[in-house]
């Protein structure tokens, strides 16, 4: 974090608004990218970032000085995210739902390009596939460059625990795209009017 | 090595970099395991997308939009805390009822003694308030009677001043120039 950054958050923790409202400002993105990474839709998204940013203010007086401000940040949203999915799953949606859930990227601007909107389509599709807690540690590690060390401390983890939950996790994501290209070639060969080599 | 595929998978997936040694293993490995192959292939494509994928950013109008909410929220505290305030205040009363009720139960039945007991308290101490009145009365007129007159005017005279200093005091001390917190 920068001086001014650090200077804000001395500020807001004596109950200055304005200095809050400016952090809220400064890590507006990466907490939004974070829950929309996490939830795959933007809707959502926005509601669990406010959310996220309600609780920091809430317990901006409590938060502890030696830690990093991101990662208590980053913390507070991934624990919403997990919760909100573990919720949403307990609604009894059906599994293969998820991954595809709110898929439609409406954002105007530049990103809602076809290309970037099916690529961001198919991350979504990926990430949905991994365990909340699982996805979070690599949301952290690819989009904010988090340490073992730091995705630990935001997650409640081990650093052994996070080594293997992102092991498994690009092994899970490798094997969904040899599965996404095996079902591509067996529907091309289908398409073609070859039989599969299974019959 | 060659039948070895957990240790590829490990080495494909390992974000710490091998040892030339090791890549050169892995190299040709894959150069003659098709399912490792396949599986590199997969893997650099999750990599690519992951790290291609850019940052999101919330619609424009965020922190009003969170503005908002933390008002909506303070109000939705605030109304907790008042409804909570007054079932407290009505469980009070209502305890304080039951209570009166349970200690005024044989008043209701039988109330003439009560109400004796209560004149003959109501009197007594009209008699005391009233003695004590009389003995208050005796002790001004003898002062009066000892203390000249120009002596009481000095005396208001000099409690005056000392009440005007005292609030000017008061007032400069307390004045917000002054007060540092």
């Amino acid at each position: 974090m920068q001086e001014t950054d650090l200077s804000w958050l001395a500020s807001a923790q004596k109950g200055n608004m304005a200095a809050f409202t400016q952090m809220v400002e400064t890590f507006q993105r990466p907490v939004f990218n974070l829950c929309y990474r996490m939830l795959g839709d933007a809707a959502e998204a926005e509601d669990a970032a406010q959310e996220t940013f309600l609780r920091a203010y809430r317990s901006i007086k409590r938060y502890d000085n030696s830690r990093p401000f991101p990662t208590w940040l980053m913390s507070i949203a991934a624990h919403y995210c997990i919760d909100q999915i573990r919720k949403r799953r307990m609604n009894i949606v059906p599994i293969e739902d998820l991954g595809y859930m709110e898929l439609s990227d409406e954002t105007p601007g530049p990103e809602q390009s076809l290309g970037r909107s099916e690529e961001q389509r198919m991350v979504h599709g990926l990430l949905n596939e991994l365990t909340p807690v699982d996805r979070a540690a690599v949301v952290m590690y690819y989009w904010y460059d988090f340490s073992y060390e730091e995705i630990a401390e935001a997650l409640s983890l081990t650093e052994s625990a996070v080594k293997s939950r992102l092991h498994r996790a690009r092994r899970d994501l490798a094997k969904m795209i040899m599965d996404q290209r095996g079902e591509v070639q067996s529907m091309k060969r289908a398409a073609h009017g070859e039989q599969s080599p299974a019959y | 090595m060659a039948n070895n595929h957990l240790l590829i998978e490990e080495w494909l997936l390992s974000a710490s970099s091998l040892t030339p040694e090791e890549h050169q293993l892995l190299q040709e490995h894959l150069k003659s395991c098709e399912a490792c192959r396949l599986f590199s292939e997969a893997w650099q494509e999750v990599e690519y997308r992951l790290k291609a994928s850019p940052m999101r950013a919330p619609e424009p109008g965020f922190i009003d939009r969170w503005q908002l909410r933390l008002a909506e929220d303070r109000l939705k505290l605030q109304r907790r805390q008042t409804i909570s305030t007054l079932a407290f205040g009505g469980a009070a009363a209502l305890v304080l009822l039951i209570v009166l009720g349970v200690w005024a139960l044989p008043l209701l039945r039988d109330p003439l003694p009560y109400l004796m007991l209560w004149s003959y308290q109501l009197i007594t101490t009209f008699y005391m308030l009233s003695g004590v009145g009389q003995a208050l009365g005796t002790v001004a007129r003898t002062l009066f009677g000892l203390v000249p007159g120009t002596l009481w005017v000095a005396l208001l005279v000099a409690l005056g001043s000392l009440g005007v200093i005292w609030i000017v005091t008061f007032r400069k001390l307390t004045s917000p120039r002054r007060v540092i917190l």
